[in-house]
C-alpha cells in the first residue's frame, strides 16, 4: 500500500576486475594481515598441528627408546 | 531479443548458449573466496592428465613384457617425453591436492547442505572414480610397485562374502596380476577419465542448478556478479600458483611423489618388503590396515564412503558456515588433522608404535562423522 516493490535482480558492479588491483592487493599490508590470521585462527591451528606434531614426536620418542634399549 | 538479433548473435546459439550459461554469464556469488578457485584447478588437472595421456598412449605398450620398457623409451627416446611423463605421474598428485582441498573447504563451509545434496554425491563419486583411475594409471609402468600394489589392492575384493573370489579373477583376468590385468588396466585407464568429464560436468551442471554456497554460507540472491570476468580474474591467481607448485614437483623433485622400487621391472617372483602406495591411497588404506580382519576392514573402506555420501542427509543445522560455530570449526581442524596423521602412518612399517597408533585415527574418523548430526545444532 503505497511502497514501491523493489526489483530483484543482481547488483550491477561498474568497477572492471582489472581495476580491483588482485595482486597488490594480496601483498598490502602482509604483516598485519599475518598477525590477524595468527591471533584469530591459533585456537584452529592448535588443533590440527598438535595431533600430528604430537603424535610425530611421540613415534620419534618411542623408536629412540627401542633403539636405546637395543643397544644397552 | 527479437528472432532476427538471435540468429545473429553466436551465444545464442545451440551449445554455446549453453556455454555462455555456466561459464560467462553464471550468476556467482560476490564473496567467494580463493577457496572456491579449486574447482576450476580440478578441471584444469583434469583436461592436463587427459592431453598428457593421450600422448603417453601414443608411445605405452600394454604387455607384460613391453610395459616397462616403453615407459623408458618415453623417458629417454620421444621428443619431450620425459616431461609427458612426469606431467602425468606428478599431474595425478597434484590432482588429488586440488581436489582434497576443494572436498575440505566443501566440508568447512558446509556446502554439501540442502539444496546441494545432489552436488555433493556427485562429487564423492567423483573422487571415488579419480581413485580408481589413479591406481589403475600406477598399474601401467609395470614396476614391481605397480604389480604389487595391483596384487594388495585387487585382493582386497576377496574379502566380500560369496562372489569375492570371482570378483578378484574377472578384475586379474585369470588367477594372477598378468598380462590379462594389464590390458584391462589400460583400456579401463583410457574409458575413465572420458567418464570423469562427464561425471564432472554433471557436477557442474546440478551446482549452476542450485547455486554456489559462499564463505558466509548465507542466501546470496541479492549479490551476485556475473562469472566471467569476476572470477576469471580471481581464478587465475590460483592457476598460476598451482603451474608454479606443479612445476616444482615436475622439473626439481619428479619422483618424490612415487616410489623407487618402481624402477625396477615387475617381477612376480621376489616380493617387495615394504609395499608402499600412493600418497592418496594412504589415508584409506590405514584405515583399512587398522582393523585386523580383513572382510572388516573393506567394509571400513566402504563406510568411509557411506558416511561421505550420507553426510548432506544427517546434518542439520542452524547456521551453516563453520566461522559462526566454534565447535563444528574445532572438530573440522581435529578431523583434518585424523586424515593427515594416517597419510603419513599408512606408508610406515607395520610394527610398534604403528600397529597401535593407526587405530585411533580411524576411530576418530567414524567418530567425527557419528557426532557430526549432534554437533551441526551447536
Amino acid at each position: 500500500m503505497g511502497k514501491i516493490p523493489v526489483k530483484m535482480k543482481a547488483v550491477q558492479y561498474a568497477l572492471s576486475p582489472y581495476q580491483q588491483k588482485v595482486m597488490p592487493g594480496l601483498w598490502k599490508d602482509l604483516p598485519g594481515k599475518l598477525t590477524h590470521k595468527v591471533t584469530e585462527n591459533w585456537l584452529s591451528a592448535s588443533l590440527l598441528l598438535g595431533p600430528l606434531v604430537g603424535v610425530y614426536s611421540y613415534v620419534n620418542w618411542y623408536l629412540e627408546k627401542e633403539k636405546l634399549n637395543h643397544r644397552y | 531479443m527479437s528472432i532476427r538479433n538471435q540468429r545473429f548473435s553466436i551465444l545464442k546459439q545451440p551449445i554455446f548458449s549453453t556455454l555462455n550459461q555456466h561459464l560467462i554469464d553464471y550468476p556467482t556469488p560476490s564473496n567467494i573466496s580463493y577457496w572456491w578457485g579449486f574447482a576450476s584447478l580440478a578441471g584444469i588437472c583434469l583436461v592436463t592428465q587427459i592431453v598428457t595421456g593421450i600422448f603417453l598412449a601414443m608411445h605405452y605398450t600394454p604387455h607384460v613384457d613391453l610395459a616397462f620398457n616403453s615407459v623408458e623409451h618415453i623417458m629417454r627416446d620421444v621428443e619431450g617425453g620425459w616431461l609427458l611423463h612426469y606431467m602425468h605421474a606428478n599431474g595425478a598428485s597434484m590432482f588429488l591436492i586440488v581436489v582434497h582441498l576443494h572436498i575440505f573447504r566443501g566440508l568447512y563451509h558446509a556446502s554439501y547442505s540442502s539444496p546441494r545434496e545432489f552436488v555433493w554425491c556427485l562429487g564423492v563419486v567423483i573422487f571415488l572414480l579419480m581413485i580408481v583411475t589413479a591406481f589403475i594409471g600406477y598399474v601401467l609402468p609395470w614396476g614391481q610397485m605397480s604389480f604389487w600394489g595391483a596384487t594388495v589392492i585387487t585382493s582386497l575384493a576377496r574379502a566380500i562374502p560369496i562372489v569375492g573370489d570371482s570378483i578378484v579373477t574377472w578384475l586379474w583376468g585369470g588367477f594372477s596380476v598378468d598380462n590379462a590385468t594389464l590390458n584391462r588396466y589400460f583400456s579401463l585407464h583410457h574409458l575413465l577419465p572420458f567418464i570423469l568429464v562427464g561425471a564432472s560436468l554433471l557436477h557442474l551442471a546440478a551446482l549452476h542448478q542450485y547455486g554456489s554456497n559462499n564463505p558466509l554460507g548465507v542466501h546470496s540472491e541479492m549479490d551476485k556478479i556475473t562469472f566471467y570476468s569476476y572470477f576469471y580474474v580471481k581464478d587465475l591467481v590460483g592457476w598460476v600458483a598451482l603451474a608454479i607448485f606443479f612445476s616444482f614437483w615436475i622439473f626439481y623433485a619428479p619422483n618424490v611423489l612415487g616410489h623407487l622400487d618402481n624402477y625396477i621391472p615387475a617381477n612376480p617372483m621376489p616380493t617387495t618388503p615394504h609395499i608402499v602406495l600412493e600418497w592418496y591411497f594412504l589415508p584409506i588404506y590405514a584405515i583399512r590396515r587398522s582393523i585386523p580382519d580383513k572382510s572388516g576392514g573393506v567394509a571400513a573402506i566402504a563406510t568411509v564412503f557411506i558416511c561421505l555420501l550420507a553426510l548432506p542427509f544427517f546434518k542439520s543445522m542452524y547456521v551453516r558456515c563453520s566461522s559462526f560455530r566454534s565447535i563444528y570449526q574445532g572438530q573440522f581442524w581435529l578431523l583434518l588433522a585424523d586424515c593427515l596423521l594416517p597419510g603419513w602412518i599408512g606408508c610406515q612399517p607395520v610394527e610398534p608404535p604403528f600397529v597401535i597408533i593407526r587405530k585411533i585415527p580411524s576411530f576418530l574418523f567414524f567418530f567425527f562423522f557419528a557426532i557430526t548430526p549432534i554437533l551441526g545444532r551447536v
